[in-house]
């Protein structure tokens, strides 16, 4: 599978580039600003899969973050990445991102992102924030139900220390924090959508529930796929609203959204009969949500529920790549519950389920995802152990996912973990069994 | 503290005492009650420095701002880690209800959210420390609904007069929802504040010994600016002490909202 489209330049962000190594280097006091916090982290994390003794991950990440404060009311937040691999897995495609959010360098090993530019400004209970920045909704942890308004990494698959990894968008947003209810309005004028692994990388999307209904043993290499252009900036904006306030003692907020599917549908857009191109399209589609979250003594409840009535999706038929528009609802429940001996464990289950017609989806009519994971510190929380599942029930597969941190210095901290992914090559999680690896991690935060 | 009282007090005199021949007595109950109801501040703020210390001499340091209120049966506190790096931003807001559940929240920067906390143990480390949630509750002080008292006599503490008291756990639910068996506590006469507590666990070993080494009156209420919590048991020791501790009594409503913890340090006059 080769892609043809090509990226194009990224003023904004070589300006916001500009302006950050400015502040952070010429020092912001020169500026007339007070200097909040600064940090930056180095994190190199490596990986073997014993597939022929190569290595499966090895990458350096190096983030520097900076928050400024003027005056009273003014903020400025600044981060970035720079991120080098040389292995397997990649630093995932690019070509998903608008050109005012593309990489200052974007090379096949090497990167260099603006991750936040954000100047917000408090106005009483109210704060606006203009630049490049992220909104996580939802109250669910990694399951995304309400949480879609940004787009996410995916070149990890799901195998990030935190999830969903999100991809800042150039945009607006409008909060207010009253005591009583709360409203949080957000506009993102940035195409982006969901970062996907290169093509021939290991988290490649393999299963034809992620192909459009392609079969797997589909030899890639004959294929063009082309990206939909990025640059509609109006168009193809996302629009965000989400109100919350406290009932007793739980917190409730209802949300609508609207914008492009983040998740492409695969449109057949040449038939060459040597070379077929596919166009991976985002169309736009709403999403009406609520969220729960309750408090019951050592245990958190949280609750969400979404519908979104005109889902893009790809269905089976005569012909390939064909598609349609159904109604998708999705609802999940989690509980934190912090368990006796010290033990934290975080229990979730999602249901995603498509509204019925003819033909059938490619992908399972629905979708059943069950998480747990437990963890523990020691050692006055110098080290931590955590052990997660994360299942398909639907397609009966899965990743298990284990891991140690060693806190050995303020400044340094030490991972081993191990990954482990199984089921069948058609589903979810089992289209990437031959992931499974060790893996170790170093980051250093100065 | 009346001068009768403190008489009385000193009539007490007795050595230490075993758990099971343990007995209270009415001046302990009125001292422990004094405690209680030491006046609180409506808002403080100040730097607090943390350094956890383990049993080989290595350390590790802790700076937040902590914005702290106790008004209408709630105490609320939001702490905003500023230093090491790996938890700069990172942010923590309790409020206490003396009259139903504690809510919690937790801001960590690498999840963007700010996320509920299921309630704690009383007996849980709070965040590493050889504090327990129960201590950052209780701000030194012994809640009745808790603890059975005794006084037990006036101690000469290079030359310091302090009153010596004791606490026995109500039950063996509270023992275990405490982590704590017993105490016995020095208690400074003037600001009714417990300078030295020793702990003895729910099977009356040495647990761990608090030492404040220096209390001042931040608006009307007597605050512990430097302390020591030392576990007997696993060697490892916290010290705290606070930088620029002063009262805000207006403090702002909105430095105790959970959705403001993702902003960062509030400002604070």
């Amino acid at each position: 599978m080769s892609w043809t489209s090509s990226p194009r330049s990224a003023p904004l962000a070589a300006v916001a580039l500009g302006l950050t190594l400015a502040l952070m280097t010429a020092g912001p006091v020169a500026a007339g600003l007070e200097r909040v916090s600064q940090r930056t982290e180095i994190d190199y994390w490596a990986g073997a899969d014993g597939d022929e003794g190569r290595i499966a991950l090895s990458r350096l990440s190096i983030s520097p973050t900076l928050r400024l404060r003027a005056g009273q009311n003014w903020d400025i937040d600044l981060a970035g990445r720079v991120e080098a691999a040389y292995d397997r897995t990649g630093l995932g495609t690019t070509r998903s991102y608008s050109p005012a959010s593309r990489p200052l360098i974007d090379s096949d090993h090497v990167r260099l992102e603006i991750d936040q530019f954000v100047l917000s400004r408090r106005i009483g209970a109210n704060r606006l924030s203009i630049g490049k920045q992220t909104l996580a909704w939802g109250v669910l942890d990694g399951i995304q139900i309400t949480d879609r308004f940004d787009p996410v990494r995916r070149r990890d698959f799901v195998l990030t220390e935190f999830r969903p990894e999100r991809l800042a968008r150039w945009g607006l947003r409008w909060r207010h924090d009253g005591e009583g209810l709360r409203a949080d309005l957000a506009v993102a004028f940035d195409p982006t959508v969901n970062q996907l692994a290169q093509a021939g990388d290991r988290f490649e999307p393999l299963a034809p529930r992620l192909r459009g209904g392609l079969s797997s043993e589909l030899d890639t290499t004959t294929l063009d796929i082309v990206q939909s252009d990025r640059d509609r900036y109006w168009r193809d904006a996302t629009y965000g609203l989400r109100l919350s306030h406290a009932i007793g003692r739980a917190d409730a907020s209802v949300l609508f959204l609207s914008g492009p599917d983040p998740e492409p549908l695969l449109r057949l857009a040449g038939l060459e009969p040597e070379r077929p191109t596919i166009e991976l399209v985002y169309p736009r589609r709403e999403l009406i949500g609520a969220t729960l979250e309750v408090p019951e003594g050592s245990r958190v409840w949280r609750l969400e529920l979404a519908h979104i009535p005109n889902q893009p999706i790809n269905v089976e038929g005569t012909e390939a790549l064909n598609s349609d528009e159904r109604g998708r609802t999705l609802a999940g429940v989690g509980m934190d519950w912090n368990a006796p001996e010290g033990w934290f464990v975080n229990a979730q289950l999602a249901v995603d389920h498509l509204s019925g017609g003819h033909p059938d989806p490619v992908r399972p009519q629905t979708d059943v995802i069950a998480t747990l994971r437990a963890q523990r510190g020691f050692a006055q929380d110098t080290l931590k152990f955590r052990s997660e599942v994360l299942a398909s029930l639907s397609d009966g597969d899965g990743a298990v996912r284990t891991a140690l941190d060693w806190q050995f210095s303020d400044p340094l901290r030490l991972s081993i973990g191990a990954d482990w992914l199984f089921g069948t090559r058609a589903g979810l999680f089992g289209q990437y069994r031959d992931a499974s690896q060790l893996w170790i991690r170093m980051r250093l935060s100065l | 503290m009346p001068k009768a009282l403190l008489i009385g007090l000193g009539l007490l005199l007795s050595g230490a005492t075993p758990a099971q021949d343990w007995s209270d007595n009415p001046e302990g109950q009125t001292l422990a009650q004094a405690i209680y109801e030491r006046p609180a501040s409506a808002g403080r703020v100040g730097t607090m420095n943390f350094k956890l210390i383990n049993k080989r001499g290595r350390s590790r340091e802790r700076v937040a701002l902590m914005a702290h209120s106790e008004i209408e049966n709630t105490t609320r506190v939001a702490i905003f880690f500023t230093a090491p790096a790996a938890i700069q931003n990172t942010a923590f807001l309790s409020h206490e209800h003396a009259l139903s559940d504690d809510d919690a929240w937790l801001y960590l920067p690498a999840t963007e959210r700010v996320r509920r906390l299921p309630a704690s143990e009383r007996g849980d480390a709070f965040m590493g420390t050889d504090l327990s949630y129960g201590d950052i509750r209780d701000n030194f002080r012994f809640p009745p609904e808790y603890w059975r008292f005794r006084a037990n006599g006036i101690r000469d503490v290079d030359g310091r007069e302090l009153i010596a008291l004791d606490g026995l756990a109500r039950s063996e639910d509270s023992a275990r929802e405490m982590g704590y068996g017993r105490f016995e506590a020095l208690v400074d006469e003037t600001s009714l504040f417990p300078v030295v507590v020793e702990y003895f666990d729910v099977h009356d070993q040495p647990l761990k010994r608090v030492t404040v080494s220096n209390i001042g009156l931040v608006g009307e209420a007597w605050t512990a600016l430097a302390f020591e919590v030392a576990n007997h048991q696993t060697g490892h020791r916290t010290e705290v002490f606070f930088d620029n501790m002063r009262a805000v009594p207006d403090l702002s409503e909105r430095v105790f909202l959970p959705a403001a913890l993702a902003d960062g340090l509030p400002r604070i006059p």
